[in-house]
Parts: C-alpha cells; structure tokens; sequence
C-alpha cells in the first residue's frame, strides 16, 4: 500500500496508523499519549496532522491508513492544530520547569518549544493537585499531569497489576493510586520513563543533577539471569540513575525496579574499602600494593604444607565472566580442584548428568511460540519480573502458562492453572503425571532455581525429565544468580573445567568443601551471612581453617570475625566485565564508576596472582576472546537430563521446610539497596506455617523449631491456611536464621 | 593627472596636519574630563556587571532554587553547582562556586535564572591576596547579597 507524506511516496501495511509509517521513517510527528508499546486511546490531541479531503485535521496515532492517502505534517492547518492543542495542555500545566527533574528531557519542554507559541494568553487560576506518596522508588507532583494516560495503560497492558487510575472528569481528573499503599508493581519505575512530564519522576534522583549533566553508561543487569540492559547515568563519578537500554530481544523498553534502583547497594555503608589481614588475633590494614602477594604468599605456603585437596574455593555466580575465568585458571593451575559456586545447593549427585550450563532452551523472544508454559518452583512475579512483561505478552497470543509451586503464588499474568502441593506430594505427582491438555502441543518446562535448592535435587530432577518426557516437552532452566551460566560453562564446578570439558577426579562440591575440614578456604565475592544454605557448618569449617581468604566488596561480621585476608574488590559497576544470560546470550560491559582508590579490580587481582604464579599475563581482551572461542564451540540448547541411577522416594519426611526468594534479598548488591528495601514488596518477610503442623496459634505467639537439637525461636511467623500441608516456608532474607541443618527435617514442639 | 596635483599640494602644505593640531587647540582651552580615580569615580550604568551576589526573599529566604541555568549558560564554565533537596523538601543548591578568574563578567548568568537571584553587582573593585580566594563560595554571594540588596533594588527601579 502507498501513502503520501508531505507529498513524498512511502510503503505502507494495511493495519498500520499514521504515526507507525512517519515513525518508521523518521518523519517527527508530536506526540504524547502514544507509546508503541501501549494500546492507543488519542486522548491528547497532539498528533494532529491534516488529511487532504478531511475537513479536520486527524490524530495521527489513531487513524489507520487508507490507500493513497495524502497526509501533511507541515501544513499550516495542521500547525495551527499543533499549536492549539499545546496551549490547552499548558493551562494547567505549573510550568516550575526550573525545579522540575524532567527538566532538559521532558517530552512537553521539546513539543512546546517545537510546536508551541512563544507566549501564552491565559490569566485565569491554574489546578492544583495535591500529593500522594504513592511509592519509595517514585516521586509525584500531580499538579504537572497532562493526563496522557500512559502511567495507566501501563499498569494495566504490561506489568499486568492495575494500580493507577484516571480519577473523576473534566477539571476534577486526577492520576491517583487505587488502594492507600500506593503503587507495589516490581516494574514500577518504568512508569517514570513512560510520563512524558515531570509529573512521576525518580526519587532516588530527585534533585541530585540535571539532564544535561549527565553521562551515559551501558551496563548489564547484575541482578537476574535476563541480563536486561541498563544506562546508568553518572554525575561526579557517582551513579544517579539508571533507565533501560532499549534491547528488543530482552528487556525491550523496560526495567524493572529491581535492575533499575539495585545500584544503591555500591554505595552501602558496609562497602569494604581496606585490605585487611590478620595478625596476632587482629585484622590490621594492609597497603593495597601488598595484600595480592600477601594472599598468593598464603595460597602458596598452604599448597607446601598440604595437599592441594586441602584448599577449597568458593565464588559467587554474580562475579563477571572475567572474573570467573581467571578464578578457575590461576586455581587448577596450582592444582587446586576443589572449586564451586553453587553454595546454596544441598544435593550435588545430579551434576554428572547436567547439561554442560542451565538455559532457558529458547529465546526470550521466543516464549509466545510456545502452547504452553509448565512453570516448576519459580515465582515470575518476585524473582525474574521482567519477564511477566514478555509472558504477559505471550498469554495475549494464546499461551497457557501453568504453575506448580509448594507456595501459592501471586503473578500478574493469568495462570491457566496452579497446582500447590508439599514437596513430596509434587514429587509423587510427577512420576505419574500427565498434564492432558499439553499433549502434543509445544511445551516449556521451566525450572526454577528453588528447585536446585532442595535436599533432594536430584530426585526432582528426574521426576521433572520423566514429567517432561511424558508430555513431550523442553525443558528450560531459570538460575538464581545473573552468571550461574558461566559458572557452569567457565569450569567453577569441581567436576568440569572450562567449556565445560569432564574431569576424571572431581574436586569436592560445595556442601563437602565446607564437611571436610579443609585448611584453606578462599571466598571470592560471596556473603557469607546469605550466600550459604548451611552458615552454621560455615561457621565451623571457618573456625577449624587455619587461612581464610575473603575477596569481597562488603564487610559482613563473619568476614570481621574469620578472615585472615580481606581484597577489597571492585563491584560489577566498577570494573569492566561480562555475563551470559539464560539464554547463553554474552553481553559485555565497561567500567561506569572508578571507585575508592584502594579497591582492587577484582579481574586484576586474579590477574596478579596469576602472574606472581608465573602463569600467562591476561587484559580484558585477550579473556574476552578467550571467552568468546570458548563459548563459539559450545552447543547452548539445554540437552534432557538422562540419569539412569534410581533415587529412592523419601516418603518419611515429617515437615517440609523450603525458603522462598525474597525478591530483594537474592543478591548481596540488591540486599544492601535501601530504598527497594523499603517498599511494600519488601516487607513481605515473614515464616509461613501451614496449619495443620501448628493448629493452637492462637494462644501461642512464638513457634519454636527444634532442629539438631538446637532449638529456634520465631516470632514473626504467619500460619497459612492456603499451603500444603506440613508445609514450613520462609523468606530467604532469613537464610541465616533458618537453613542451619543440611537436612529439610524439622520437627516442632507444641 | 588632477589627482596627483591636489596630493602634492596637500602634502606640501601639510595640510591633514594641521586638521588635526586645530582639534588639539580647541581641547587645549577646554575643561579635561580626567577623572581622578580613586578619588573621583565614572557614573556606573544600572546594568553595569561587576561582583556577583545571591540575593534574598524579603523575608530571608534565599532566591536561589538550584535549577543549574545559570552553570549551563555560562560561557567560561565559573559556575559550578551541587544540588540537593533540602529537609523541607525544596530544591536547593549544596556547593554553589564561582571562579571569578574564568568569569569574563558577561551577566548571562544574570539573564538566566528564572527568579533573579544570580546578579552583578556595581562592584568592580576587588582583589584577593591569595590565589585561592578566586573561588568565592554560596556563603560569601549570600553575605554579598545581603549588604547590596538596597543598590539592587534601586538598579531595578531605575531600569522599570
Ligand atoms: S502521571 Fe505522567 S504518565 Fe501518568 S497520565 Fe500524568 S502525565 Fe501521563
Ligand atoms: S558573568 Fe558570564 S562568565 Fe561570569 S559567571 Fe556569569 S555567565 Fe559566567
Ligand atoms: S542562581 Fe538562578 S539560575 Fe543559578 S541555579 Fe540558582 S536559581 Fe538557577
Ligand atoms: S498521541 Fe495521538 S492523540 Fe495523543
């Protein structure tokens, strides 16, 4: 189809509007209340443009085209329109621009200096609206609302949770928050990005620069293994804000708060900003020059006292791929094999037979191709939010998305149906089960990373291939951390070197680093108040070490209290890195911040001790091509576990006691981000109890857990009647407190 | 060929010299418009553009809402401004310097803030005794502010 804009000749589709073809050809057309990834309402009146043999001019984001078409977005009656349209906005409008921090990108400041006249004509009272503290991530001033409506559509179209409304008509009309709360949707802050005005802004930013002083740096998202991609934007070396990187094969035009506010947590005050070691009982200050050879001087003398199955090494799965690299090289360079990231899983029998990484087996892109979506143990809602954009999209297009869960779960997508069962009746269930209405259709089976934290992983993973392989469908992993993949894939496993390539002697596992009474332990960027499933057999292992090396960027009082070495290492904002997201994608990044100066890059502090090994001497480009040849031979579609060992069914366990991610306590950066931990969604931190194992609470405030013969004490525990029953599930932001046995046994005392 | 001869003739009886020792004999006998600085002083313009000073609401508070317009306009880059929001929750500047080194007096900044609380003031005589006092802080502009705030206003009056 051919249409005529400003008298030029342009290709066409039939369904498309105006403002779709100008836009797709550059042609600028003003706008407010359209968004391209929102429904239309042409409640502005911006877009005007003249029709030739229309006697009005039309909104450009409403009227679909029609064969040769004649349209012009310069004539002087569609000027004239543009311009009266702008003076009606602007008479209520306060004009505090000065004040405003939309100030320098406002979409209103743009359209009236372009389209607007130079002074206005209006002498009557303007509306004023008061202030409701809807959020601690966003800021209101009301009174600046042009009622686009876009906040609205947002709330509803995308994120799928309804919490902003258009209230009253006319003059009376209001952008109000519907319950007192205020706004608790995970992908809040995108409404900022989407307001064209300076009426929903970033209260984290609030009044900290302008615009125009920013600078912008592409960073990728630490926090999740979607690997969104983000701007920070840095004033004085410090990072004020950050909004997407527009990436239509991840996180499109969104963010969610989590990536968007998670930076905070580089400017906790528990920041680690001195190399510290350990003399005579105290940790005194080391320069930052000495500690790497004082460290590889402890690695050193260790290996000559012990063997090397005597030194266990732990990293974190949110270290950048660099990092990972380097850690693995420099530590089976000295032999050492005793190398893991996955502290917080329990059972490590499945690992043989595990695809060479966990992969979402598709392309994000890809999910509405499927007919239907089996979700195993994972909260889309709390733990990858990003994503309920794209399933959002995907049951639009006539996905069904089913969900099987110990926990019964929110989402903001509609779930075709929900099966909450304790762990052993899921087990049972997917021996046998059979999900009919998923015969023969196209499915994905996605588990989800509470799965790997069961005591009987590898039993579930099993039943899982078996439930898979009944209803004939792929299975897809969802990890816990943003670079389990190369944990995986870069050889921190004990089992597997790089690329994933079988080793003959396996190195101990996470669980029996910490059982065996090493003499040397190296922590890298792990907090070890959280990280670890098991912190009292940590704490002993601690104890009975006779070197603990921490890399770290935070001080936590364990770290105070065990560590003979502290490097403090840079945190991913502060050193160039790179993470494979789920679906194997590799996306680098560059430094954004410089950070204190006696903070030690983390890849250069391997680096270092690499070279004072005499190993080869690396930059980021010679790991980064090494990583790239690395991952270029490698098959990323997740292969079926086959597992021919028979587990047995543990059908004795008396209480089921499983955490739930708390959604921002899952990393060490996002734990420490103040303002994310003051929503509503945060404070979500409780014990559930289900109530057929703790019937009399009613006269009892406090629910004691007697578990290797220690005995806890919960005050703030809630009995649930919608749980399975003998069913114990708490928040992980009390991993300390609740995980101290290897075992899921509980008993209580009435 | 007439040309030649009215310049030979001019030259000869040195005439543009003469034109121009009649302007200094009439000077001569005139009163000299000499000003005896720092005795005597020039009139200044109600827009003369000299120190810079913050000024002040009537009832104390400062005019000053940190809006940074007058950092970005300024062509020598003297102005440099920390923002914050204050406990009251307005918008208000933390670090507000001006180097008056790289300040070349052009009063743009003056012409940019939207609620008058940059100025010059009519001040133009003033040194520093070390070179780190070129830096002069929010503190000082206030205080200078204050104590010209009656010139100010009598400036603006007389410009209507
Ligand atoms: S708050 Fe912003 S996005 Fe929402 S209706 Fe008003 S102007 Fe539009
Ligand atoms: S007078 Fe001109 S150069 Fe001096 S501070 Fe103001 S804008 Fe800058
Ligand atoms: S002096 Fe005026 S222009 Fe400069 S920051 Fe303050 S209010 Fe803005
Ligand atoms: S953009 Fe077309 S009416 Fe608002």
């Amino acid at each position: 189809m051919k249409i005529y804009i400003n008298n030029i000749e342009y290709d066409a589709n039939p369904d498309e509007t105006i403002i779709q073809v100008a836009d797709r050809n550059n042609i600028k057309i003003p706008r407010f209340c359209y968004h391209k990834h929102l429904s239309v309402v042409a409640s502005c009146r911006m877009c005007l443009v003249e029709i030739e043999g229309v006697k009005f001019a039309q909104p450009a984001c409403s009227t679909p085209i029609k064969e040769d078409m004649r349209i012009s977005t310069k004539s002087s009656k569609t000027k004239e329109a543009q311009k009266s349209t702008m003076e009606f906005l602007l008479i209520n409008h306060p004009l505090d621009c000065p004040i405003c921090d939309q100030a320098g990108e406002c979409e209103l400041q743009d359209v009236s200096l372009k389209h607007g006249d130079d002074h206005s004509k209006y002498l009557e009272f303007k509306r004023v609206v008061v202030d409701k503290d809807i959020s601690p991530l966003i800021s209101t001033e009301m009174t600046r609302c042009i009622h686009c409506s876009r906040c609205v559509r947002f709330g509803e179209e995308v994120a799928g949770n309804k919490e902003l409304g258009l209230i009253n008509r006319g003059e009376f009309t209001e952008i109000r928050a519907f319950i007192e709360d205020g706004v608790s949707s995970e992908l809040s802050g995108n409404m900022i990005d989407l307001c064209p005005v300076g009426a929903l802004n970033n209260k984290l930013y609030s009044y900290k620069a302008r615009t125009w002083d920013l600078k912008q740096h592409p960073i990728i998202s630490p926090h999740d293994c979607i690997g969104s991609n983000i701007f920070y934007h840095v004033y004085n070396n410090e990072i004020v804000r950050a909004i997407p990187k527009e990436n239509s094969d991840i996180n499109q035009t969104w963010l969610s708060d989590r990536d968007r506010f998670g930076y905070q947590g580089i400017y906790s005050k528990d920041r680690c900003y001195v190399s510290k070691h350990r003399k005579n009982k105290t940790l005194e200050r080391v320069d930052s020059q000495d500690i790497i050879k004082k460290v590889n001087n402890a690695i050193n003398s260790s290996l000559d006292k012990n063997t090397s199955s005597k030194i266990g090494s732990f990293i974190s799965a949110q270290s950048t791929s660099e990092e990972m690299f380097l850690f693995q090289n420099l530590l089976r360079k000295l032999g050492i094999k005793n190398i893991d990231h996955r502290t917080n899983e329990r059972d490590f029998d499945y690992q043989d037979t595990y695809p060479l990484m966990p992969s979402l087996g598709c392309n994000i892109n890809d999910l509405s191709e499927y007919d239907n979506i089996i979700l195993i143990g994972v909260n889309i809602k709390t733990e990858y939010p990003i994503l309920t954009v794209r399933l959002n999209e995907s049951v639009k297009q006539d996905t069904k998305i089913y969900s099987y869960h110990y926990f019964n779960m929110d989402e903001d997508f509609p779930v075709e149906k929900k099966f909450v069962m304790n762990n052993t009746d899921l087990l049972s269930l997917f021996q046998e089960h059979t999900l009919e209405s998923c015969r023969n259709k196209k499915n994905l089976l996605v588990i989800g990373p509470n799965i790997t934290y069961f005591s009987n992983q590898s039993v579930f993973l099993q039943a899982l291939d078996k439930f898979a392989k009944n209803i004939n469908s792929q299975i897809g992993y969802l990890t816990d951390f943003c670079n389990s993949t190369s944990g995986w894939i870069l050889g921190n496993v004990p089992h597997r070197t790089i690329g994933g390539v079988k080793l003959d002697n396996p190195g101990l596992n996470a669980t029996e680093m910490l059982e065996n009474d090493l003499s040397t332990l190296i922590f890298y960027n792990l907090d070890p108040e959280n990280d670890f499933h098991n912190s009292s057999a940590l704490i002993n292992s601690l104890q009975k070490s006779e070197c603990n090396i921490f890399f770290t960027s935070y001080l936590t009082p364990i770290i105070e209290k065990y560590a003979d070495y502290i490097v403090p290492i840079s945190t991913y904002a502060e050193s160039d890195g790179s993470f494979i997201n789920i679906e194997g994608r590799f996306q680098s990044f560059n430094k954004v911040i410089t950070p204190n100066s006696n903070v030690i890059d983390g890849w250069r502090a391997l680096n270092e001790l690499n070279i004072l090994n005499n190993h080869q001497a690396y930059t980021i480009e010679s790991i980064r091509s090494e990583l790239s040849s690395t991952l270029s031979k490698i098959d990323f579609t997740s292969k079926i576990l086959i597992d021919k060992k028979k587990y047995e069914l543990d059908k004795s366990t008396k209480v089921h006691k499983n955490s739930l991610r708390h959604i921002y306590s899952t990393d060490q950066i996002v734990r420490r981000a103040k303002s994310l931990n003051e929503t509503i969604q945060a404070n979500n931190k409780s014990v559930y109890v289900s109530r057929d194992i703790f019937d009399d609470s009613e006269n009892k405030k406090i629910l004691k857990v007697v578990e290797n013969n220690r005995v806890f004490k919960i005050d703030n525990f809630q009995i649930r009647d919608d749980l399975p029953s003998r069913t114990i599930v708490y928040s992980s932001s009390f991993n300390n407190k609740f995980t101290e046995s290897k075992s899921t046994f509980v008993s209580l005392k009435k | 060929m007439i040309d030649k001869t009215k310049k030979m003739i001019k030259s000869l009886f040195l005439v543009e010299i003469v034109k121009g020792l009649s302007i200094t004999g009439k000077k001569l006998f005139k009163k000299p418009i000499t000003v005896q600085y720092p005795e005597e002083k020039t009139p200044q313009s109600s827009r003369f553009r000299g120190l810079h000073a913050l000024r002040r609401y009537p009832n104390g508070e400062e005019r000053c809402i940190g809006c940074k317009l007058c950092e970005a306009v300024c062509p020598a880059l003297a102005i440099s401004i920390d923002t914050e929001m204050r406990s009251d929750g307005t918008r208000r500047t933390k670090k507000y310097d001006i180097d008056l080194f790289k300040c070349v007096y052009c009063g743009f900044c003056e012409e940019a803030c939207p609620v008058d609380a940059i100025v010059e003031t009519k001040i133009f005589e003033f040194h520093f005794e070390d070179r780190n006092e070129k830096v002069i802080n929010k503190n000082d502009l206030l205080k200078i502010g204050d104590l010209y705030e009656r010139e100010e206003l009598k400036d603006r009056k007389n410009l209507g």
